[in-house]
Formats: structure tokens, sequence, C-alpha cells
């Protein structure tokens, strides 16, 4: 009997936990899928059954929410809001597209690259919805299709994201639940990446190089640009720029300095807030702060909470520890066999639903399997394994990751509808070859 | 008092199919800030100078309006005139039904609204508007701001 669980291990109506647990588990996770409502909704509400119903005391359920991942997430958005405003993000942009004198094919690559570089350090979504209104602007003075571009900046925003304990919401929850460091993943994700985002994006530059041609009139529209006039207040940007740099030094050496990735990202962004309103009257400062928060996506924030609670209840409830020992009958501890099966599963899966739900159930199943395999050294492969393949797997289909759906979204108001199935034969043959790599990677590094 | 007193009755309309360059051909002539669109004598939007200017600017800049946050400022393009006039040229041959925003069709002003609302109104949107009649949906006339100022100066 676990503490927090309902004496008896029955609830309502006599039910076992289990059953209960495991059927809100099924059909809040159904409902997600679905998506006819509101994830956020659906979470919160299988939350509030699992409380309702006696699985869990709302003492237990609050005990399952991560708060290092909702500070970490909540502070890194209030850092963006705030450095979204000086408009520093177009201008890097623009810079790069004038770099490679903004011909079409290196504008691919540019803004590829800024993607995934922004991506591993800044939401995914946050970051397509910074480059994408640049990309659609330059690709109109071009007069070119903006398809090859946007496709390639949905691959490579996923594909940076894993590189970084920040990149994306599964690593957070990784590196959170089996407290792995930013070190720890700038040191065993971070160095594959390369690799992978050049394997994704030199073939789309290659499939679609025909529809990357323009005049030389066009061009000159582009260089014409004045990235310097796109930063509209220069005195935020030196407070932003040294903010985040203390912020990646707290990530860096958050070890050695007893921090949590939560408190330096939140301590960052109450500093930053500090420097962009100190001297404002109280009325400036109220509402500059206000606008500040409400940029935080409390969507996402809430279905965290609720999603946390969710698998919390499940995991009380013993479900998890079947499942894991249920991986464990298949794979027999095997090390080789486990890492594999987790990187591929969890990459197939991420294709067809939402990674963090999955990767939310698939946290305490993984740590189950601790003991089987051989100690947490060897837990580790499989946690590279899990956050290579849920990051990765995003990539497999239009609705793989939000990034990807947000871009098409935007393409098809842009009267460049990026559509489902075309994409599909490019986005799995991208995913697969990106597994692969991470596979023989996984192999060649840590199984060899 | 209610709308019926400063109603301008019979206002120039637009139909769906009528080009955009017609719509600013009436805008310039006519001197107002908006036309309603009207189809069998419902009214099905409004189009007036903000979508007119709003499809002068590059797509990107539209759908900021939607969501999309990239761009704080323009100031680092320097399109010239001839560049926007081309992308006028665009324009003008599309129809007014393309560009009518979702909702629009849909304006709180009835002829029996009080004069406040029309008030809250021009205050909040600042232009021309329509007032439909309820039961029927057919544009009972048009409101400006010019005539709401007018009927408060007049004793």
């Amino acid at each position: 009997m676990q503490e927090g669980v309902t004496a008896g291990g029955h609830v309502l109506l006599g039910w076992s936990t289990l059953w209960v647990a495991s059927i809100v588990f099924g059909v809040t996770y159904l409902v997600i899928m679905s998506e006819k409502i509101n994830r956020a909704i659906a979470a919160l509400l299988g939350a509030g059954l699992m409380i309702l119903t006696g699985v869990l005391n709302q003492e237990a359920a609050v005990r399952g929410v991560d708060f290092n991942v909702l500070g970490l997430l909540t502070g890194m958005m209030v850092l963006v809001a705030i450095t979204r405003k000086t408009g520093v993000f177009q201008y890097v942009a623009i810079w790069s597209a004038k770099k490679v004198n903004a011909r079409p094919m290196g504008i691919l690559f540019m803004l590829s690259a800024v993607t995934a570089v922004f991506s591993a350090f800044l939401d995914n979504v946050t970051t397509v919805l910074l480059i994408v209104p640049v990309t659609l602007l330059i690709t109109e003075e071009l007069e070119i299709d903006p398809y090859p571009i946007l496709a390639a900046e949905i691959f490579s925003s996923n594909v940076g994201g894993t590189a970084t304990l920040i990149g994306d919401p599964p690593n957070i929850m990784i590196g959170s639940a089996a407290n792995l460091s930013f070190n720890d993943f700038l040191a065993n994700v971070a160095p594959i990446i390369p690799l992978i985002f050049l394997v994704t994006v030199v073939p789309i530059a290659f499939l679609w190089r025909k529809r990357l041609v323009t005049t030389e009139e066009h061009r000159r529209r582009v260089l014409e640009f004045r990235e310097g006039e796109a930063i509209t207040d220069p005195g935020l940007l030196k407070k932003c720029l040294l903010v985040l740099a203390l912020v990646i030094f707290g990530f860096l050496f958050d070890r050695a300095l007893h921090l949590e990735p939560a408190t330096v990202a939140m301590f960052g962004a109450a500093l930053l807030l500090l420097l962009a309103n100190v001297g404002k009257d109280a009325e400036e400062q109220s509402k500059e702060v206000h606008e500040a928060f409400a940029e935080a996506e409390w969507v996402t924030l809430f279905f965290f909470v609720g999603l946390f609670i969710v698998v919390k209840g499940v995991e009380h409830a013993g479900l998890l520890d079947m499942l894991a020992q249920g991986v464990l009958d298949v794979t027999r501890g095997n090390l080789h066999v486990t890492s594999y099966a987790v990187l591929w599963v969890s990459a197939i899966a991420s294709a067809i639903v939402d990674n963090i739900p999955f990767v939310a159930a698939m946290i305490p199943v993984i740590q189950d399997l601790g003991h089987a395999l051989g100690g947490p050294q060897n837990l580790r492969i499989v946690w590279w394994s899990l956050s290579l393949g849920a990051c990765l797997g995003g990539n497999g289909t239009l609705i793989g990751a939000s990034a990807n759906v947000v871009v098409a979204g935007f393409a098809e108001r842009a009267g460049h509808p990026i559509r489902f199935i075309p994409f599909l034969k490019v986005s799995v043959a991208a995913m697969l070859t990106e597994v692969a790599i991470a596979n023989v990677y996984l192999w060649l590094r840590y199984l060899h | 008092m209610s709308m019926s007193e400063i109603l301008r009755r019979e206002p120039v309309t637009l139909s769906p199919s009528d080009s955009v360059s017609r719509a600013a051909e009436l805008l310039v002539e006519e001197h107002v800030l908006a036309l309603p669109v009207v189809e069998d004598g419902k009214l099905v939007g409004v189009f007036g100078l903000h979508e007119l200017v709003e499809l002068l600017m590059p797509r990107a800049v539209r759908l900021m309006n939607q969501g999309l946050e990239g761009l704080t400022d323009l100031d680092f393009v320097a399109d010239t005139l001839d560049e926007v006039r081309e992308r006028m040229g665009h324009v003008c041959e599309t129809e007014v039904g393309e560009h009518l925003e979702r909702g629009s069709e849909r304006t709180p002003l009835d002829p029996d609204s009080s004069f406040t609302e029309a008030l809250f109104l021009v205050y909040k949107l600042g232009r021309d508007l329509p007032v439909v009649e309820k039961k029927t949906g057919r544009l009972a006339g048009m409101v400006s701001p010019w005539d709401v100022l007018e009927r408060i100066r007049r004793r």
C-alpha cells in the first residue's frame, strides 16, 4: 500500500483501484489523442477524476506534479516573452538570410540552422512562431514557394529541440525525473544532433531544389532589408542577453552550484523582469509584468499539471509496474533490446500522438526497469533512447509535434498549404533515417 | 434617442463579387471608412479602409492578426512605393467577398439600439457602422462617426 492511496485498494463502488485508475487513464489519453477536446481540459478532468474516485487524495496528487518541469517551462516562457519584444529573433533570421546573399538554397540552410539552434534553447512552438513570419516575408519578397523552407524548419525544430535538456518538453521531464543535468544531455544527446540535422536538411534541399529559384531582382529586395532596424529596443536587448547568458551559465554549472534547472530559469525570469522594469512607475510595471506572464503558455502548463496527476494515479494503482514487468518479459532485461525497443517504440508513438503524454507515462515504467537492467548507469542509456525517440519521432508526421501543426496552420493561411499525405512521404523517410542514425549512435557509443 | 434618428438609409453598398478596386474607388468617392457588403439585401460583412490597407501589406504581416508573433515592426523592410502598388495591382483583381473578416456581418446595432451603444462602438471601432434589422437581417442603414458627432453638437 502506497501513501495517499485509498485504504484497501478499493475506491468508488468497491471497484479495485487498479481498474478505476486504468479506466480514467485510458479515457483521458484517448480524449487527448482524439483532439476533440482541448488537451488541457481533458488532462485536468482526468486529474480531477483520479481524486474524485478516490484513487489519489489531493495531497498525493499534488506530490505527483513535477514542479521542476513547470518552473523550468514557465521561467523560459517568461524570458522569451520579454526577449521577443526586442526584435532580436527577426534580426538573426534576416541577418542569416543576407549572409548567404539571399540565395533560396542558402536561406533554406540558414533558416533551418537558426530554427534548430533556437529550438535547442526555446520551446519548439515558440521558435517556429518567431521564424515562420520572417520566412514568409522573405519568400514573398523572393517570390518563391515557401513550402521547402517551412518543411525544413519543421524538421529542424524537432531535431534541434532534441539536443538539450531545455529544448523539448520530453527532455525536461526525463531530466527532472531521472536527475539528468543540462550537461548530461549536452554530452550524451547533443553530439549526434549536427549529423542528424544535415542528413535531414540536405536531402530536402536537393529534393525541392527546383522550387528554390529566384531572380537577381528579387534577391536584391531581401538584400535591402535593414536588419539593424529590426532591433526595437537595444537597451532591453542588452539586459536580455545578459540574463540569458547567466541562465545558460546556470544550466551549465547547475550541479556545481547545487541548483535545479527550474530555479535557474525562474530566477532568470525574475531578474529580467526586474531589469526590464526598474525605474518605471507602479502602473507601468504592473502592465509590463502582466503582459510578460500572460504570454506564458498556460494551456501547456495546465496540461502538464493534469497529466502528471493522471500518470501519478496509474502509477499508484500499480498499472505502470505491470507495464514495466511486461516490457521486461518481452526484452528479458537485455539492455540492447530494451534500449532499441524504447527508441523505436517512442519514435513511432510520438509520430502519431503527442510525445508529452507518451513520455509522461513511459518515465515511471522505465524507472521500474532500473534493477533488472543492472542499475542507474545502464538505465541512463534507456533514458537517451527515450529522449531521442520521443523528440525525433515528432518528425514522422505532420501531427507528430505541436510545432508541425502550428507551421502547417500558418502555411495554409498564407496560401501555401502543407498537406498530410504528401508531407508524410518525406517526413516518414526523414524520421526513419534520423532514428536509424540515433540507433547506430547508441550502439557505437554505449552498447558496442 | 435611437439609431433611426441618425441612420443614413440606403447607403452605398458593395456586393461580395465586387472587385477590391471597385471598393477602393467607392471608399474614396464616398469618403467613408467602411462600406457594408450586402447580398440579397442582407449584410454579409464590412469592407473598409482597414481591410484594404491590410491587403497591401506582406502576407506574413496579415497573419500577425491570427496569432503569429515574430514580426515586431517592419522598419527593416524597404519596399518601394512601386512594390506596394504592384501588390495593390494583384489585390485589386480579387473579390471583396474573399476578404471579409469572419463575424463582421454580425453587428450589434439595430434601429432600436441606444445612442450610447453607437457611441461605444464608434469608440471601439472608429468607423462607419452597419445597422441591421434584427428579425430580417436586412441592412437598415449606416451610421458614421461623423453622424454621431453631428447629432451631439446639434441642439
